[in-house]
């Protein structure tokens, strides 16, 4: 007798969690390492303020400020065909995991040394470099905490319903056994 | 087993990917970075000039040497007060009143004395100093051809940013060192755009032509 499936299984197994993890993250990921592709000498600006990778030799601050925002942008498209989503979801998760801390490090460093310029901690308005300007350093926090659930949802998830992967795994795959019947 | 290694796969792939796009676009774009090219560095302020040492200046004023951190004008807003993390740079600086003086001679048209804009493309069309040029310190090589020899004529060259804690001014006076212009005929005007408007100074809007 086989054992019941829980509900997180049962919903897991009709793809939509995960559907809807993969288009949360990947139009964040495409829309935000677009802008900052475009503008990369911006986002490099930005990235210095936070003093996280040595301005000597130049090389690593100007490599990271190039390819940083490729990777966002290519694991976002792949998260929205539904191609390689784990693999894409840990590298996620792994970005996400490295800047919230960092953003709001960030902001605290802004709340105390505004000299009473923010009310409150949440009042903290700055451009944390993330591609879509200024934003408000709590809003961000939460924003990345949802996000870095739903890279979370698509590593674990087990279902590939709705995903391109599986459909050309399908097209592509060794042909099935035809059954004769003499 | 099997799926751990095509999730490391699929990683490797990714960033894979991402680099090669990444390295190839930057490689073929006209605004990309280069890689090696420290584009925070500072000029070395222990060359500051001394009063003496300055040349005489055709329009205006003379400039002004004082340190930049005792250089707030009493037109200059609170709001433009330089933060701490702002360094030191070697150059003269300018106050509002002078910029506008020079803005204001009858000779600022024959470029004996120039303003340089220190800002990107969108800032600089949205309004700049009259007859500002441009120098983008990040992509300097694109305006190196139209603004080194008008650099090299003119006797007195005031860089501009946005003003506050912005440092693009001091790294366009460092490209223009790295050309081989004169220290002594670089200026800073700390106050910048926020500055110039807060006073009503005159603003030209549009592309550089």
């Amino acid at each position: 007798m086989s054992r019941p499936e829980s509900l997180l299984a049962r919903a897991d197994r009709s793809g939509w969690p995960l559907l809807l993890a993969r288009l949360a993250l990947g139009v964040m990921f495409v829309w935000m390492g677009v802008a900052k592709i475009l503008d990369p000498v911006e986002f490099l600006k930005l990235m210095r303020q936070y003093h996280a990778l040595p301005e000597s030799p130049a090389y690593y601050m100007n490599t990271v400020a190039v390819v940083l925002p490729w990777i966002e942008t290519v694991c976002g498209a792949t998260l929205l065909l539904g191609v390689a989503v784990r693999g894409a979801g840990i590298v996620s998760a792994v970005m996400l995991v490295f800047f919230t801390p960092m953003i709001f490090m960030r902001g605290l460093e802004l709340y105390d040394g505004g000299g009473g310029e923010f009310a409150t901690f949440c009042a903290v308005n700055f451009d944390c470099g993330c591609g879509a300007g200024a934003v408000f350093v709590c809003n961000k926090t939460a924003e990345n905490c949802g996000l870095l659930l739903a890279a979370l949802v698509a590593v674990a998830s087990r279902s590939r319903r709705f995903c391109l992967g599986k459909l050309l795994t399908r097209a592509t795959g060794p042909p099935r056994p035809r059954i004769s019947v003499s | 087993m099997k799926r751990t290694a095509l999730t490391l796969f699929e990683i490797i792939a990714l960033l894979a990917i991402a680099a090669t796009l990444a390295l190839g676009s930057n490689a073929l774009r006209r605004d990309g970075l280069k890689l090696s090219k420290d584009y925070f560095e500072k000029p070395v302020p222990d060359t500051r000039p001394t009063t003496q040492g300055s040349p005489p200046s055709t329009q205006g004023p003379p400039p002004t040497t004082q340190e930049p951190s005792q250089t707030a004008p009493a037109s200059q807003p609170a709001t433009n007060a330089r933060q701490a993390d702002v360094e030191e740079h070697p150059f003269q600086v300018v106050t509002f009143a002078e910029a506008l003086d020079i803005v204001n001679d009858e000779l600022y048209e024959m470029d004996v004395c120039i303003f340089v804009d220190a800002r990107n493309d969108e800032q600089f069309a949205e309004g700049h100093i009259p007859r500002a040029w441009r120098l983008d310190p990040y992509h300097s090589s694109l305006y190196m051809d139209d603004l080194e020899p008008a650099a090299r004529d003119a006797e007195r060259i005031i860089l501009y940013c946005d003003g506050g804690d912005c440092e693009d001014a001091i790294f366009a006076g460092r490209e223009l060192l790295e050309w081989g212009i004169e220290l002594e005929k670089i200026s800073l005007y700390e106050g910048g755009m926020e500055d110039w408007e807060a006073n009503g100074g005159p603003i030209e809007k549009g592309p550089l032509e």
